[in-house]
């Protein structure tokens, strides 16, 4: 995080992590198409031929708040890919916070487990502590056949410590709730270490409203 | 590459924007009534102010003009300015109009020249010319009456008007320098990064290599030492199995109790080698976890046979405690079933003659405590259904400030000369790694005097990846 108290701005790195295919790159597609067109930077995407990221995500969003306070959102993926560990390391660096979208495939549940491990080994690497990062877990693609059901994800969720959000982010369901959760935890963790509040005069509850006004509730593709 | 490059080389039309430029000098053209025009030193025009003098315009009608004028501008164009930059050339038109001509300097260097003009010097008491002097058709009259409609512009103030212009090219090109050598200094620090880097990586490809060689020595050198070390070992064990069993002939109680304890003292020694040759594996980075789906019963089973004999010989009982619906689940098989006989051989060591290790396997929904190492990631850690395999004995436990390092490698609780029960305190570590390795945890509850319960979690994952 970079606080310009001149400026009244703060700059944030979040960053969405998960194994390969899992839909980072959609939902950060979906809160492109969902933010305000003066809200958002250019999504830079690095397509393959076969749909996967090769290097990384990034959208830029920047939000005026009611209270006067600038938000500048960066909002990163990796690239699920194992073999792309140093580019998810490298991205990891500096991070805010992270948002980890699991496949909610009966047939992907290592993955997700493998992916989380390796979340965890390159945040340590990082000089991080899971422990320390504001994360919430989304589990994406609740659209297709033989996905782990609602009641176990529930029971489970009851049991985590993390928020957890299921989610369609081709149909760009669950995916601002996910955005705007993450957002609502970085804010009261870094709130927490830097007294935010207390510095800038401000409400952390009006700042989230705030923002989530500026997303319009339609997605233009739905 | 000289990172403080100097800029001439670069030419005076690609360091100021002449397009740019021209808006400037119509400027001071409206404020001073004199025309500017900017050349390179190749005489190139750069860039010229509005030009609307109506003097020129009338004798531009003229043919015997318009040929002066043209002889005029073509000297403007090739007379090369003065080098000294306090020195200000002046060239008169043939209608008593001047022109002045400076040069333009950076850094003791000529690089371009700017030419002012025509205008009206207000030093001008007569027109140079008479009637029918350039052109038959050349109107005194009129040429006077245009000209008093000119302005009239004093050479002081041409001087300061150069003197202007002079500073803002010079601002111009102190910027453009800078800027010219701040990215010549990016690029020259890239590139001695790029050096840098290049040389680092090269060494560190040395290096990993060097590493790489050696690793494959240490690891043959392990397989090598373990094969020469297994080898004998395995006559040894065998060779007492059969004198033992009487093959060679009866033995006598108290030669069978030796032989007895020679097998007992090789089982022991080859479990030894076979912990450090599967930490050395861990302890390289070369463990790898092959998960399949299994029948844990077996795998359960499998390991107790392991252990049996080391029971019965230390006289513990092993009893054993699992619903014979098992389901089959997925992981490496010889991983888990190492990691079990390990926590079976330790209660075994640790407990008392007489004793009994029980060993249960049960399927449960899991607690908090399952998610990970820390808990976090419960929900993705986790799954619906998880594995518990418990070893529980009922020997001399753990004291609650020893619990903490039982999972180190190469620690034993009593690590004293004079202790009691050997080993290399690989067992446990090997147990955790093994473990963790399929995102599994390793619970013990223990008290000293009472015993203790190792229990391996694992999420019971029922399908074929």
């Amino acid at each position: 995080m970079q606080i310009d108290f001149e400026k009244r701005e703060i700059q944030l790195k979040v960053v969405y992590y998960g194994p390969a295919l899992s839909g980072k790159t959609t939902n950060l597609m979906a809160i492109h198409r969902r933010s305000a067109p003066s809200n958002r930077g250019h999504l830079m995407t690095l397509d393959t031929k076969d749909d996967r990221t090769l290097f990384f995500d990034l959208l830029p969003m920047h939000f005026e708040t009611d209270s006067g306070l600038s938000i500048a959102i960066k909002v990163f993926t990796v690239p699920g890919q194992v073999i792309h560990n140093a580019t998810r390391r490298l991205v990891l660096q500096g991070a805010d916070s992270v948002a980890f979208i699991a496949d909610s495939q009966v047939s992907e549940t290592m993955a997700n487990r493998e992916s989380f491990m390796d979340l965890k080994r390159n945040l340590e690497e990082n000089g991080l502590d899971i422990k320390g990062m504001p994360l919430v877990i989304q589990f994406n693609k609740r659209d297709l056949p033989n996905v782990r059901s609602d009641a176990e994800i529930d029971s489970l969720t009851s049991k985590g410590r993390e928020p957890v959000f299921k989610a369609s982010a081709t149909r760009g369901e669950g995916v601002i709730e996910t955005f705007m959760g993450l957002l609502r935890i970085t804010w009261d963790r870094l709130n927490a270490w830097h007294d935010l509040e207390g510095k800038f005069h401000v409400s952390g509850d009006r700042i989230i409203e705030s923002l989530n006004r500026q997303f319009s509730i339609e997605d233009p593709e739905a | 590459m000289n990172p403080v490059e100097p800029i001439i080389n670069a030419s005076l039309g690609k360091l100021i924007d002449p397009d740019r430029f021209v808006q400037v000098l119509n400027g001071f053209r409206k404020m001073a009534s004199v025309p500017i025009r900017l050349f390179d030193t190749e005489g190139n025009l750069l860039a010229e102010s509005i030009s609307d003098n109506p003097v020129c315009e009338y004798l531009n009608t003229l043919r015997g003009a318009r040929s002066g004028c043209a002889v005029i501008r073509s000297r403007l164009k090739i007379v090369a300015p003065p080098r000294d930059r306090d020195v200000i050339d002046s060239i008169e038109c043939f209608c008593g109009f001047q022109y002045k001509i400076a040069g333009i300097h950076y850094q003791a260097e000529l690089i371009g020249k700017l030419v002012f003009g025509p205008y009206h010097p207000a030093e001008m008491e007569c027109v140079p010319v008479e009637q029918g002097d350039i052109d038959p058709d050349l109107d005194m009259t009129r040429l006077l009456d245009i000209m008093a409609g000119v302005p009239k512009v004093s050479s002081g103030s041409v001087e300061q008007l150069v003197a202007t212009i002079r500073a803002v090219i010079d601002v111009l090109l102190l910027s453009a320098h800078k800027a010219h050598v701040t990215s010549q200094m990016h690029l020259a620090t890239v590139s001695e990064s790029h050096r840098e880097l290049t040389q680092k990586n090269r060494k560190l490809e040395d290096m990993a290599e060097e590493r790489r060689e050696f690793d494959i020595k240490k690891s043959n050198f392990l397989a090598m030492i373990s094969h020469e070390l297994r080898t004998p070992l395995t006559s040894i064990i065998g060779y007492s199995d059969m004198l033992t069993e009487g093959i060679a002939g009866n033995l006598a109680q108290e030669q069978k109790q030796f032989v007895q304890t020679i097998k007992a003292k090789g089982d022991e020694l080859l479990k030894l080698i076979s912990s450090i040759l599967d930490f050395s594996k861990v302890d390289s980075g070369h463990l790898t976890v092959e998960p399949r789906l299994v029948d844990v019963g077996e795998v359960v089973n499998n390991a107790i046979d392991r252990s049996r004999e080391n029971a019965d010989r230390r006289g513990i009982g092993l009893s054993v405690d699992f619903p014979g619906d098992l389901p089959q689940a997925r992981f490496d098989a010889e991983k888990i079933e190492t990691a079990i006989s390990h926590l079976i051989d330790n209660s075994i060591k640790f407990s008392d003659p007489g004793g009994v290790v029980k060993v249960s396997a049960q399927v449960f929904k899991p607690t908090e405590e399952d998610g990970s190492q820390d808990g976090f990631g419960f929900v993705l850690m986790a799954s619906p259904d998880m594995l518990e395999i418990s070893v529980e004995d009922f020997g001399v436990g753990i004291a609650q400030t020893d619990l903490f390092q039982i999972f180190e490698p190469f620690t034993q609780i009593d690590e004293s000369s004079t202790r009691e029960h050997g080993g290399a305190g690989l067992g446990l570590a090997i147990v955790k790694y093994y473990v963790e390795a399929h995102g599994g945890r390793v619970h013990v509850k223990s008290q000293s005097e009472k015993g203790s319960r190792f229990s391996i979690r694992l999420p019971l994952l029922t399908e074929e990846a």
